[in-house]
């Protein structure tokens, strides 16, 4: 017995419509699969903006600071020298690896964020057992929905709901693995 | 790479003269042989390890001793310092005495005993070459010029044994013009003396005291005396033929052809004779016998006539010196010249010819006849190479009419190859000697280490065919010595005889041992025809040649000398003075005279003197005298596996001695030379870098060279330098040129030589250099010789680019370059403005065979990818600092010295603690010719230099 | 309008992927000769590790050459990459869709060749971590007022971000090409780099903002990358290199000679995989239209380097400009240089020319060779001539210089060659993801007209 339904629509257009239906029947948990990002299906879906720039600027920070401190620790702190007359106490000097540093963190940081707030690094996923899902990468647009929630309408009536809003295929999508 | 990395013997034959020398060690201070090895474990006596030891020895060249104290680490000799109480060196080394230490290991070194049945023992060869003598025709020895008290009682007892042989004294360089030109003047062989501390005006005619000379280390030192700006400063006149390092400091130059030099000579002469206030009286006639056949170009008149003008304002103190290869009338001019100005006596004396016959001996010319004749038994070399040094002769072909032939050779040269027998020659190092330096002194050749091979001296040769003598050379020396202190003050008691010997050797020169100063009274008469024959003939020969011919001056090699040092790597690399030629000579000309030929520098050219010809890449030398091609001796040995094969070509090919008027036919054959260049091009004095002015204006209108030695105006905080500053100053004034410094610097430091190809690649890794620079016309040049060494910059660029910290500045204030730190990007030489950072390329540690005993162990071999450069020699600070902590007190003035500091002969170079208010170094730093090159960048130079002040007559002020 | 619109999504998607599919024996042979020259190139490598960079023509004064010459302008092939892929991004000028995949990939392996030029040009280079601070045992550490510890930071970052940046932008593509392989064993590879994206919104959402910040953070990092390169100059007090002009100057340089190479490589690929349909001459004409810009600020630099030479008043400074480069050894690179960037970009005034792909094609070819000149030009020419007249000599490449630069071009196109064969080599979700946005506004442009 499924969880959950997947259904497939033509374009985005279609399967924004169904979001908004969707939500006046009080279904909630709603995801999309698409071949690519389309305004439509996020303004339907209306999701709240991520907030990866925090975990970034933090990264970034962090790389700085790090950065700047170990200069000034090594350099003009531990093992201060006599080079070429100048002070080993020389602030301009640890700018340039100083935002190297901090870029780098804060990149690293954006890329493994979005991994992980994206759910992804995993070989496997109930939606790949959907026959046909292999079109959401090419040129269909999947609209996914959990059932069993409290008040969401009983499951023939949301595949009725689904055909009639132009899915052309509407499948069973078990969370659990196979 | 050159074969000059590859390790030419096996590591076990290493192991073996390691021992040895390590191990016979003690007896470099003590006198009699020990057959005995012992294990390092007990220490010989007088040597601590790590603690350097050093030794009085006289390094004898053509006869004539300089006296040099040797540096030995456990054993080893590894480098060589003047001895300063010796009146020959006064504490300096030339380039020769530097480079004599690498010969010792050299790998080219014959090896033991060498009969016609191939490898045998020395004592075979000893023995069948005593029976040679004994039996056929009587023998032949050719030998060095020597000046040696001990020869001097074997050569007369061999004569007296074998009647009839015959003794050569051969040497490319030497001859005895001078003593024939006294003979002339003064009735009987001298040996002219110049003392340049008297000499307020020298008129220097084809003599290149400075460098040239037996004396020339004392000349330097005494002229440089005089030559610190102010009223007391001597003025300096030079005609020459080539340029060479009397001529970079001469005040006035002109360059003559050898001919020229004559008229010169005889002109300048006429007009003195002309002054009426000659207190001498100059022979009648002569004024007749000077009159010029032409009259002298107008340039060189003028030079003759300021010259006698300031000669004669300076009588009593004027001298005229007369190089002791230009022609007898030259000579004849200058002994007549210098006692018309009252010289004899002040800056000029004389004493008795310091070498054994000095006229050479049996006639080597004869030699060839004789062989023909079948009148030659045994013929010996010994120390000489005549079928390389006197091809003339073509002995190569008749050695076989020889009954047999025998040479004793130090390396495999084209002599010994030619000869039956050989045996290997004895390093100075290695044997026992003693011998008279240039001014009479008696000095002797110690020995610090066993000989690395079997090998003989040549006394120790002869001594064995005279017999009845000992067979060591210690104690040959030591008997004449007895008898000669036995003359001297009665029969010594032994007691006293061994203490003044002990003395004597470590001293390395003999209680009154000088030669007694003579006052020759003046007999000219027999001058004057002699010169006036001279001088027609001259004139005759040089109107004789003409068309596209040149006069031929053959002149000594300044890097070579005659050939002797071939083998020597060190002096192969050494860039030439004045053309920094390294690896090869070439033919010298002007650039009216290259203009002249359409050819330029790197053409080869044909040079044809009668039968003989060769060919020669041209180098263009601004103030060579025009008309004339300068070839230096020393080069195109032709020994396959030795490292001087196809080096340059050989002078003497062209069958022309040294000193002899010759002329050549120039022609080219349009085809190029590679020629190794450390300096391409010549540029011109800049004022950032050089600073070159006349006395007078330096004297009424000081420069303010101060000014931009003061602070920059900077962002960051200046760094405070406090307590021990090291610091150097350099006098331009003072610098020839010589390189002995350059040498020296390659001894201490073990710096690898590269070979040809990577010299042309511009590679070289001296850490002191030479830059020639040029000031005036390109015909008329002024040279500054500038030696560019790590500056020791306070601000140093080097450092602040060093990603690894591996160049950084001492609390002392060096610039320190850890070569173990060092990744090699090459940043640090970029950014040095002075470009005196070397990078090892490739992994130069490797030395030749043996030559790696030569190493001083107080300095680190770099290994391959790291930079190196100049460390003011911090091997020595740091000694010297232990030393003083060990003593508990703190450093004396002058107690560091550095090795370029130590052997330059002029005392060009002064170094020391910015806070020790005595020295020498910091006196110079405050006059106010002081300037640090490339100020402008605001490195702050530790090392500075002193501008080059020219005592030029006043008309030519400010030219 | 929906059909037709997923029909051509469809199509394109199959079209874009299918370069993976189809390995034609074209790239058999390519992938044969470069292979080739890379073995080449290692083999010379080796060589040196082993010698020593004697075997090059370095010398002193001239210390460094061909390496650091090669190693600044692989790095300024670089950030064309970063600069479409970044910059124009955030520029929102959507067409950069078609050609950011290319350049991206350029920008990687260019910057590969970059990393190996400054190890191997070290004396010593299995000490090259010795520029990072680890924990010494004798406390001696990087001396960070150097400019080459800069360097190091920053093109370790530069390398590290494009990475990133190219492998995110890489993500839904690859689960593309999963999902369309023929073979199950294929599927797998592209599904285990693909890392199970299945273009969920809730993904999207994240990614979106990541790559936004991606490619915020690389637009002043192509900026300082170059400027501090620069500084490896700008810091030493050569006359030529001590110049305040240098950051601005390398970086117009880095991104005029990367678009010279993105054209290089984009005309022939879009030839071989008949991509007329998605780089449009459009594009190509933009390409074109930002090397005439960049080119013009190059010539800028060049022209005030030599004013700012003569108006400096200081000798050195004016021998280096009007001396050393116009007639000193090697002078030949100043002039090729003259000639290529200056001269010969100015023919991209005419639109003719932009639209004609061959001569386009050359013409990039032509200024890849003049920057690699003006790189010559700034290292040697600046070192053969310097302040002390006394010790100068020229320069003279070894056998061994022009192998290295000839391998690591190989190695280049060797790895670019992996990509064209490997990955979608356009970035095809953003141009379905454009396409269908052109298609909406041109709807509503219908609409508000009708």
């Amino acid at each position: 017995m499924a969880d959950a339904l997947i259904a497939e629509f033509g374009d985005d257009a279609a399967l924004a419509r169904a979001v908004e239906r969707l939500h006046e029947l009080g279904v909630r948990g709603l995801d999309a699969h698409t071949p690519y990002s389309t305004e439509v299906v996020r303004d339907a879906l209306a999701a709240p903006p991520s907030r990866l720039s925090l975990a970034v600027l933090a990264g970034g920070a962090t790389g700085a600071s790090a950065a700047y401190g170990l200069e000034w620790l090594l350099v003009a702190h531990l093992y201060p020298l006599n080079v070429g007359g100048r002070s080993p106490q020389l602030p301009l000097a640890f700018v340039p690896i100083t935002f190297e540093m901090g870029v780098l963190f804060a990149a690293t940081t954006a890329f493994v964020a979005a991994l992980v707030t994206g759910r992804l690094v995993r070989l496997w996923d109930p939606v790949f057992e959907v026959d046909g899902f292999e079109h959401a990468s090419r040129d269909t647009f999947w609209l996914a929905l959990e059932l069993g929630a409290a008040n969401t309408p009983p499951e023939e009536r949301l595949r009725a709901e689904l055909t009639e809003l132009g899915a052309t295929r509407v499948s069973d999508l078990s969370r659990g693995t196979p | 790479m050159t074969e000059l990395f590859e390790l030419h013997l096996r590591r076990r034959d290493l192991g073996r003269l390691v021992a040895a020398s390590v191990a016979l060690s003690g007896l470099a201070a003590c006198a009699e042989r020990r057959e005995k090895i012992y294990p390092y474990a007990r220490r010989p006596p007088g040597v601590v390890p790590g603690v350097a030891t050093h030794y009085a020895t006289s390094v004898v060249r053509d006869g004539f001793a300089v006296g040099v104290l040797a540096e030995s680490h456990e054993g080893r000799p590894t480098k060589i310092e003047g001895n300063p109480e010796h009146p020959a060196s006064l504490g300096a080394a030339g380039v020769f005495e530097q480079a004599s230490v690498l010969d010792l290991y050299d790998p080219a070194r014959v090896g033991g005993a060498r009969g016609p049945a191939g490898l045998t023992s020395r004592e075979a060869i000893e023995r069948d070459l005593a029976a040679a003598c004994a039996k056929g025709p009587p023998p032949w020895f050719v030998l060095e010029p020597s000046s040696s008290p001990s020869l001097e009682r074997v050569l007369a007892a061999l004569r007296r044994r074998l009647p009839g042989a015959r003794v050569s004294f051969h040497a490319p360089l030497a001859n005895a013009t001078r003593y024939a030109a006294s003979e002339l003047v003064y009735g009987r062989a001298l040996e002219p003396q110049y003392h340049f501390e008297q000499a307020s005006v020298v008129l220097a005619l084809g003599a290149d005291f400075l460098d040239g000379m037996p004396m020339s280390l004392r000349h330097a030192r005494d002229f440089a005396g005089r030559r610190e700006p102010g009223p007391a400063m001597s003025r300096v006149y030079a005609a020459e033929t080539s340029l060479t390092p009397t001529g970079t400091l001469a005040d006035h130059r002109l360059g003559v052809a050898p001919s020229e030099l004559e008229r010169v000579a005889a002109a300048v002469l006429a007009e003195l004779a002309t002054m009426s206030e000659t207190r001498v009286s100059l022979p009648d006639g002569l004024q007749a016998a000077l009159a010029p056949a032409a009259p002298l170009p107008e340039a060189h008149a003028a030079f003759v006539r300021s010259v006698v003008r300031a000669l004669v304002g300076a009588r009593g103190s004027a001298l005229v010196v007369a190089g002791p290869e230009t022609p007898k009338s030259v000579q004849v001019c200058a002994l007549l010249a210098n006692a018309a100005l009252d010289a004899p006596g002040r800056a000029l004396t004389f004493v008795r010819p310091v070498l054994l016959e000095p006229d050479g001996g049996a006639p080597l010319a004869e030699l060839p006849d004789a062989l023909r004749a079948g009148a030659v038994g045994a013929l010996v070399f010994a120390g000489t190479n005549p079928i390389y040094s006197a091809p003339e002769l073509e002995l190569g072909a008749l050695l076989g009419r020889a009954a047999s032939t025998w040479c004793l050779a130090h390396v495999e040269h084209e002599t010994a190859r030619a000869c039956g027998s050989v045996l290997a020659e004895s390093h100075y190092l290695e044997s026992w000697g003693d011998a008279r330096a240039g001014d009479g002194t008696l000095s002797f050749v110690q020995p610090l280490i066993e000989p690395l091979k079997p090998s003989v001296s040549v006394l120790e040769l002869l001594a064995g065919l005279a017999s009845d003598f000992p067979a060591s050379g210690h104690d040959i020396v030591r008997e004449t010595e007895h008898e000669r202190l036995a003359l001297g003050l009665g029969k010594p008691k032994i007691a006293d005889f061994e203490a003044a010997w002990e003395r004597e050797i470590q001293r390395g020169f003999a209680d009154r041992g000088a030669a007694p100063s003579l006052s020759p009274v003046l007999v000219a008469e027999r001058a004057v025809p002699a010169l006036a024959s001279a001088l027609a003939a001259s004139h005759a020969g040089s109107r004789a040649s003409g068309g596209q011919d040149l006069e031929l001056h053959l002149a000594r090699s300044p890097t070579l000398y005659d050939g002797r040092f071939s083998e020597n790597a060190w002096l192969l690399e050494l860039p030439h003075p004045l053309t920094k030629q390294s690896w090869g000579n070439a033919a010298l000309v002007s650039p009216r005279t290259a203009g002249a030929l359409g050819r330029r520098t790197g053409d080869v050219v044909e040079l044809r003197a009668g039968p003989r010809r060769l060919e020669a890449p041209l180098v263009v030398l601004p103030g060579h005298a025009d008309g004339a091609v300068t070839l230096e001796l020393g080069f195109g040995h032709a020994i396959s596996e030795n490292l001087s094969n196809g080096v340059g070509v050989n002078a003497l090919g062209l069958g022309v001695a040294p000193g002899a008027a010759a002329h050549v036919a120039v022609r080219a054959t349009g085809t190029k030379a590679e020629l190794a260049l450390t300096e391409e091009h010549w540029t011109l004095a800049d004022d950032e870098v050089v600073h070159e002015l006349t006395l007078r204006d330096y004297t009424q209108n000081p420069p303010h060279f101060a000014q931009n030695l003061a602070a920059q105006p900077t962002l960051l905080e200046p760094f405070e330098y406090a307590g021990t500053q090291w610091a150097m100053t350099i006098d331009l004034s003072r610098c020839s040129g010589c390189n002995a410094c350059v040498v020296a610097c390659q001894a201490e430091n073990n710096t690898p030589v590269v070979g040809k190809d990577l010299v042309r690649q511009s590679r070289e890794m001296y850490w002191l250099r030479i830059d020639r620079y040029l000031a005036g016309s390109a015909d008329e040049p002024r040279i500054v010789q500038q030696p560019m060494l790590c500056q020791h910059c306070e601000k140093a660029p080097c450092e602040y680019v060093c990603p690894v910290n591996a160049t950084v500045h001492s609390p002392d204030g060096l610039n320190e370059m850890v070569y173990n730190r060092c990744i090699g990007t090459r940043f640090c030489s970029n950014n040095c403005p002075y470009k005196v950072r070397r990078f090892n390329w490739f992994d130069f540690s490797e030395a030749r065979g043996a030559t790696v005993l030569q190493r001083n162990p107080d300095v680190t071999v770099r290994e391959r990818g790291v930079m190196e450069k100049c460390t003011y020699c911090v091997q020595r600070i740091r000694r010297a600092e232990i030393a003083a902590r060990r003593e508990r007190r703190g450093l004396r003035p002058g107690e560091v010295v550095t090795a370029c500091q130590q052997t330059c002969p002029t005392g060009a170079i002064a170094f020391g603690s910015l806070d020790d208010e005595s020295s020498e170094m910091l006196r110079r730093r405050r006059e106010a010719r002081t300037f640090a090159a490339l100020a402008d960048l605001g490195t702050r130079p530790r090392t500075r230099y002193l501008a080059k002040i020219r005592n030029a007559e006043h008309e030519e002020a400010g030219s | 309008m929906t059909a037709s619109a997923r029909e051509a999504d469809a199509a394109l998607t199959d079209q874009l992927v299918a370069t993976v599919w189809s390995g034609s024996r074209y790239f058999k042979l390519g992938f044969l000769l470069l292979g080739a020259g890379s073995l080449g190139f290692a083999a010379l490598i080796a060589y040196t590790f082993e010698v020593g960079i004697g075997l090059w023509g370095n010398n002193i004064p001239v210390a460094w050459a061909f390496a650091i010459v090669n190693f600044v302008f692989w790095i300024g092939i670089g950030h064309a990459g970063t600069f479409i892929s970044a910059i124009l991004y955030l520029l929102e000028q959507r067409w950069r869709a078609t050609v950011n995949r290319f350049s991206e990939a350029m920008t990687l392996f260019a910057v590969a060749q970059a990393l190996l030029f400054p190890v191997l040009h070290l004396g010593r280079p299995w000490f090259a971590y010795w520029l990072l601070p680890y924990p010494a045992r004798m406390h001696v550490w990087p001396q960070v007022k150097s400019p080459l510890p800069w360097d190091f930071a920053a093109i370790f970052t530069y390398g590290t971000v494009s990475l990133l940046f190219f492998y995110l932008g890489l993500l839904p593509d690859l689960a593309s090409t999963r999902d369309r392989a023929p073979e199950r064993w294929r599927r797998r590879i592209y599904g285990i780099f693909a890392l199970g994206w299945r273009g969920s919104e809730d993904a999207w959402r994240h990614y979106r903002l990541a790559y936004l910040l991606l490619a915020g953070l690389a637009t002043p990092l192509v900026i300082s990358v170059h400027s501090i390169v620069s500084a490896d100059f700008a810091v030493g007090l050569t006359p030529g290199w001590h110049s305040t002009i240098f950051p601005p100057f390398f970086v117009a340089g880095a991104i005029f000679s990367g678009f010279a190479m993105v054209l290089s490589l984009i005309i022939p690929a879009r030839k071989v995989f008949r991509l007329e349909n998605v780089i449009t001459p459009r594009h190509v004409d933009a390409c074109a239209k930002l090397l005439l810009v960049t080119g013009l600020c190059v010539a800028y630099g060049y022209a005030i380097e030599f004013f700012v030479a003569w108006y400096s008043g200081d000798e050195f400074e004016i021998e280096q400009f009007f001396v050393t480069r116009p007639t000193g050894p090697n002078s030949w690179a100043f002039y090729l240089m003259l000639c290529c960037n200056v001269v010969v970009p100015q023919l991209l005034w005419s639109r003719r020319l932009r639209t004609n792909l061959k001569l386009l094609w050359l013409l990039s070819l032509l200024i890849n060779v003049g920057m690699w000149c003006e790189r010559f030009v700034i290292v040697v020419l600046g070192l053969e001539r310097e302040y002390l007249r006394a010790d100068q000599a020229a320069y003279t490449p070894s056998w061994v210089d022009l192998g290295l630069l000839s391998g690591s071009v190989c190695f280049f196109l060797f790895l670019f060659l992996g990509f064209l064969r490997f990955l979608p080599i356009v970035a095809l979700s953003e141009v379905k993801e454009t396409r269908r946005h052109l298609a909406r506004a041109r709807a509503e442009g219908a609409a508000a007209g009708g």
